[in-house]
């Protein structure tokens, strides 16, 4: 893994709120993935776990565009 | 397995300063202190735009249709432009945030005019002597609907029961005292403190030790259990690593629960007969979720006559004490998993910097609208407050709170789609639920007995 090989960069992280709503329906019924206590948590769809921008794995696989974490 | 680690040193940039306007706590925030200083302004110009902007059915009282439609006649202009400027705010912050405006605009349309019925309805001579609170009407007919009729997926982006309860807070704290949150500010956070600490603990030792569920998912049901719900359970999710099936079985048992309650509390409030103050702190130690919350204490003020006292007290309890644990049940179980459940070296340890990284900004824009009012209406006698400034200010931002609110109760019945929660395990709802009871049951013992003068005097 380098510098550069973390989650925030790779294909399998979503953390963009409206993605993260639809990946993990019932989300929006009582909370938010546009709210500030999610902060940056976005869902790895490769292993099916949260974590945040800066993790990272050797399952790493570089996103198309960085997504964006809202 | 391969191995998942957090490196500082490899950390992109943080969201920052982006976060002022891609989160909806801050957007909570901008708008209610707008409408917070520009109803000040407009107070002290004897402009009647922020009255005109707040207009509704609710106080009517009204006992015939024809009446009801004379109000609408009347009024016909004001709940255009109310339309108006209520789509563009939410639509255009909304679209900023990601959500796109054409669709969102569909949505609302829906909710507003659902909205504008559900105050009709409160408004109506005899709602009170058949228990047709708003709130509880709303909710009731947003679940029948979501659940019965088969509503197109476009109007889903419009239901965003977060964002409308924030503004609402933000609204509230317009019409709540400093003096009061600084002298019951102690009182909620020790009981906020004791309930946060024993559910918590309740849930996760009977999840991990008793029914043998992965310490993640104990984790997870612990903080949704003791806090904020789902919300709680989304902010330690990465901290602890949990799966989407984790937050999956917390979102079924927080929304299931959370609806008994707002169904059951009320009534049984009545049935105490629990002084308004007392029922609001009960409902804030109990409720997990805010919205959930505000629309079981909003409806046990509105059966009593004293909303804004139920309200208050809510407030204090839940959204003042026990959402700022939110930060710090994140910050400990950061804590655990790096120092005790994965020992792996380079990995990055959290710092107190957590406590503010999750903590729930838009309690912020609460404390702001409170001290901006309290100063403002500082200067008056009571008299005048009573008469003047009450009537032209007070009330037209508690009408607007009332918006927000409706919004969001109509939201949660509309956004709860039974068939879409998923099933949870035995030991999952046991540990769960026996954390509910513990947390009513404690709940009820500090707010009537250890704690019930002081927040019948509310």
């Amino acid at each position: 893994m380098t510098k550069q090989q973390t989650c925030g960069g790779c294909l399998h992280f979503v953390a963009d709120a409206a993605e993260l709503e639809r990946e993990v329906p019932g989300l929006k019924i009582l909370s938010s993935a546009f709210g500030s206590v999610r902060a940056e948590t976005g869902l790895c769809r490769q292993r099916d776990f949260f974590c945040v921008p800066e993790h990272g794995c050797t399952d790493w696989r570089a996103a198309a565009t960085a997504p964006q974490a809202a | 397995m391969n191995e998942h680690v957090a490196t500082k040193e490899s950390a992109p940039a943080p969201m920052g300063i982006k976060a002022l306007w891609l989160k909806e706590d801050w957007w909570a925030i901008w708008i209610g202190l707008t409408v917070v200083l520009l109803g000040i302004v407009l107070f002290l110009n004897g402009s009647p735009v922020l009255k005109s902007l707040a207009v509704n059915p609710g106080g009517l009282k009204w006992a015939s249709f024809d009446q009801l439609a004379d109000h609408f006649a009347n009024n016909a202009g004001k709940y255009v432009v109310q339309f108006v400027v209520f789509a563009l705010v939410f639509g255009v912050t909304s679209a900023i945030m990601g959500i796109k405006f054409g669709r969102f605009l569909v949505g609302f349309t829906f909710l507003y005019v659902l909205s504008v019925c559900m105050f009709a309805v409160g408004g109506w001579v005899n709602a009170a002597k058949y228990n047709l609170e708003p709130p509880l009407v709303a909710l009731v007919v947003g679940l029948l609907l979501a659940n019965l009729v088969p509503l197109p997926k476009i109007l889903d982006d419009a239901f965003r029961v977060e964002y409308y309860v924030k503004l609402g807070i933000v609204l509230l704290g317009a019409t709540f005292p400093i003096t009061l949150v600084v002298t019951a500010g102690p009182v909620a956070i020790g009981q906020a403190t004791i309930i946060s600490l024993l559910t918590a603990t309740t849930i996760y030792f009977l999840a991990t030790r008793v029914f043998g569920l992965d310490r993640r998912l104990g984790a997870v049901l612990s903080v949704g259990g003791a806090v904020c719900g789902v919300s709680g359970s989304m902010a330690i999710a990465a901290s602890v690593g949990a799966k989407r099936e984790d937050i999956y079985t917390s979102v079924t048992l927080v929304v299931v629960w959370a609806l008994i309650m707002i169904l059951v509390l009320p009534f049984v409030s009545q049935a105490l007969d629990l002084p308004a103050g007392v029922a609001g702190a009960w409902i804030g130690t109990s409720e997990f979720a805010d919205a959930a919350g505000f629309a079981a204490a909003s409806t046990y003020g509105k059966m009593v006559g004293h909303e804004d006292v139920s309200i208050k007290a809510f407030t204090l309890m839940k959204v003042i004490g026990r959402d700022l644990w939110i930060g710090i049940w994140s910050l400990v179980w950061a804590l655990i998993a790096t120092t005790q459940w994965e020992k792996k070296e380079g990995s990055a340890r959290p710092g107190i910097g957590e406590i503010w990284h999750r903590f729930p900004k838009f309690v912020i824009g609460f404390f702001i609208a409170s001290i901006v009012v309290t100063l403002f209406t500082g200067d008056y006698d009571a008299d005048t407050l009573k008469k003047v400034v009450k009537p032209a200010l007070m009330d037209p931002m508690g009408a607007l709170r009332g918006w927000a609110f409706i919004f969001c109760f109509l939201s949660i019945g509309l956004t709860t789609r039974f068939r879409e929660l998923k099933t949870v395990s035995r030991g999952a709802l046991l540990a769960f639920s026996i954390g509910v009871a513990v947390n009513v049951v404690a709940g009820y013992i500090l707010s009537v007995h250890v704690f019930g003068d002081y927040w019948a005097k509310l």
